[in-house]
This record gives C-alpha cells, sequence and structure tokens, in this order.
C-alpha cells in the first residue's frame, strides 16, 4: 500500500509557516505592547528664527511610546558681535505642549517682547522642563540655538532652509 | 435528625466555597481576558472552529480507516456506512464498499464547504485590515488572532481531506489490480 508523503510533507510545510506566522504575530503584538510603556527623552531635530513673530520654531521629535509633556521653557539671549542688545535671561515660562509619541511637534517660543531682532551670531539657549508619566519628576532638555549666517541669508529669500 | 443537620452544613459550606472560587474564577479569567484580548481571541477563534470542524474531522479520518480497511480486504460493516451517507438506501448489498465511501464523502460535502466559507469570511475580513483599507487600530490584532485560531482546525481539516481523497484513490487502485 502507498503511503501518501507528498501529503505529509505539504501539510507539515504549511504547518510550520502557520506556527511560524502565529507566533511572530504574537511576538510582534507584546513586542508593540512593550515599547508603548517606554517613555523616552524629547530631541530637538530643528529650531528656525521667525524674524516676523519674533521667535523660534522648534520642531521636537518624542522619540518614545509614551506622552510626555513639556510644563516649563526658560532661555538666556547671549548677543553675538553684530548685535546691541545686552544680555537676558526669561524663566519659567509656564506653556503646556504635549508632545504624542512617535511623532514631530512644532511649536513657538516668543523671544522677549521690545528687545532688538536677532542678529548673526546671537545665542539663544533654551531650556525646556517636561514630565513623563511614570513619575513626578522634572527632567530638562537644553537646547541652544546660534543664528547661522547660511540659514538666515536663505531665510530672507524664500523662509525655508 | 442531628446527622441531617451536620450533613446540610457540610453541604452549605461546600457549595459556598464553590460559588467563591467559581466568582474569583470569572473575575480572573474577565481580567485575563482584558490584558490579552488576542490571545483570548485566538483560543475562541480556536475551539470555536474546532467545533464546526468536528464532523468534518471525525468524517475524513472514518473515510480514511474504512478505505484502508478497504484496501487490506478486512471487513466491513455496510449497515454503518451506509448510515454515514445521509441517504435512505434500499438492496444494501448492490453497492459497493467503495461507492458507500464516495457517497459518504459526498455528504460532507456541504458542511466542508460552508467550514471554508466561513473561514474565508474571517480571512478576508482580517486581509481588510493587514491592507489598511479599514483602520481600526484597537480591533485588527484581536481580528488577526481570531484567524489565526481558526486557521489550525482549518488546516487539519484540509489536511485530513487530502489524506481521504489519497485513500479513496487507492481503493479504486487496488480494484482495478483486483
Amino acid at each position: 500500500m502507498k503511503k501518501p508523503v507528498s501529503i505529509f510533507l505539504i501539510v507539515t510545510f504549511v504547518a510550520l509557516i502557520l506556527g511560524w506566522s502565529i507566533g511572530s504575530f504574537f511576538t510582534q503584538t507584546t513586542v508593540a505592547k512593550l515599547i508603548k510603556t517606554i517613555p523616552a527623552s524629547p530631541i530637538v531635530i530643528d529650531a528656525q528664527y521667525d524674524k516676523k513673530n519674533h521667535a523660534i520654531s522648534y520642531s521636537i521629535l518624542n522619540s518614545g511610546g509614551t506622552l510626555l509633556k513639556i510644563t516649563q521653557e526658560a532661555f538666556v539671549f547671549t548677543p553675538g558681535q553684530k548685535s546691541n542688545q545686552k544680555e537676558y535671561i526669561v524663566s519659567n515660562i509656564p506653556v503646556n505642549i504635549e508632545l504624542k509619541p512617535g511623532i514631530i511637534t512644532r511649536f513657538e517660543m516668543k523671544l522677549k517682547s521690545g528687545t532688538e531682532k536677532l542678529h548673526f551670531g546671537d545665542v539663544v539657549l533654551a531650556t525646556f522642563t517636561y514630565m513623563n508619566p511614570l513619575s513626578p519628576d522634572l527632567y530638562t532638555v537644553v537646547h541652544s540655538f546660534k543664528l547661522k549666517n547660511i540659514s538666515s541669508s536663505k531665510k530672507d529669500n524664500g523662509g525655508k532652509k | 435528625m442531628k446527622k441531617e443537620k451536620i450533613l446540610w452544613w457540610i453541604v452549605a459550606i461546600i457549595s459556598g466555597i464553590a460559588l467563591g472560587l467559581a466568582l474569583w474564577g470569572i473575575f480572573a479569567f474577565s481580567i485575563l481576558v482584558a490584558n490579552n484580548p488576542e490571545s483570548s481571541a485566538f483560543v475562541i477563534g480556536c475551539f470555536g472552529f474546532f467545533l464546526f470542524a468536528n464532523r468534518l474531522i471525525f468524517g475524513f479520518t472514518g473515510i480514511t480507516n474504512t478505505a484502508i480497511k478497504v484496501i487490506e480486504n478486512r471487513e466491513i460493516d455496510k449497515n454503518k456506512l451506509a448510515e454515514k451517507c445521509h441517504h435512505h438506501l434500499q438492496n444494501l448489498n448492490e453497492f459497493s464498499n467503495i461507492s458507500l465511501l464516495y457517497m459518504w464523502k459526498g455528504a460532507l460535502e456541504p458542511f466542508k464547504y460552508t467550514y471554508f466559507f466561513a473561514f474565508f469570511l474571517i480571512f478576508a475580513f482580517d486581509i481588510l485590515f493587514e491592507l489598511q483599507i479599514l483602520t481600526m487600530t484597537t480591533i485588527a490584532p484581536v481580528i488577526k488572532g481570531f484567524m489565526f485560531g481558526a486557521a489550525i482546525p482549518t488546516l487539519i481539516v484540509w489536511g485530513l481531506e487530502l489524506m481521504a481523497n489519497f485513500y479513496l484513490n487507492q481503493t479504486l487502485l487496488v480494484q482495478e489490480n483486483e
């Protein structure tokens, strides 16, 4: 009597593929759940000076899986050689910016009103205070922004980098 | 009188414990389901489709076993075989065992197609999520788990069907040789 070897082989092959996909599906869902609970620190990806509003717009990436909240921002202005403006500090501006998980959030930080517009070589050192949902602690991100010759000259032409 | 009272107390205590355990079990089970929706969907899909596949699984294994008996020239109870065919058969001796086997297979055909149609519906629904034609982030993994659970009995049914067909063909070959 002939034995159905080919049928056994085909069914075994399909069963292996099915088991593989079931295993990878469950691994994937558990890993996705794990990643969703890991908080990460925000990363400042881009900062540009907006001359009209006298503000700096920041693009911040939240690389983790949880929602982060920026509760405070502060900045230190250091003039370059071309500026006549004196150095000044503005600290503890309360804000409520939510950084959604996995995406880049854009927002503007207004510089002190009544001050001179930024010139080449001026430095703005911004400090963002943020919280993550796992603890009541406060964390900070410090980003220094220097107005460069190239980017600002391009900005005058089109406003795009 | 006293003995009876003691017995009643024992019964009351045992049933109370059983009720408490049952409530606790339901509570623990609901937490398990809430925490692992995909796994629960997988289990439900697997068991539910096994329930529907039951008739097919036993049918195809029965056909395979009887076909092997025919090939090996062992004795077969014709009345039992005729029962499986879902037909009222007169003059049972005029039918050969092989024709009765093919009638048995024919009787399983509607169940087989209904079963595969149900699996196809689940599979198509899952594909809609997979290709992101529908997007529901909460339901998509649950449907996928359900589909994977249903795929296991479907694979078994498919393999058994192939095997039953193989042995049915073997019976014909044996008859030709004779």
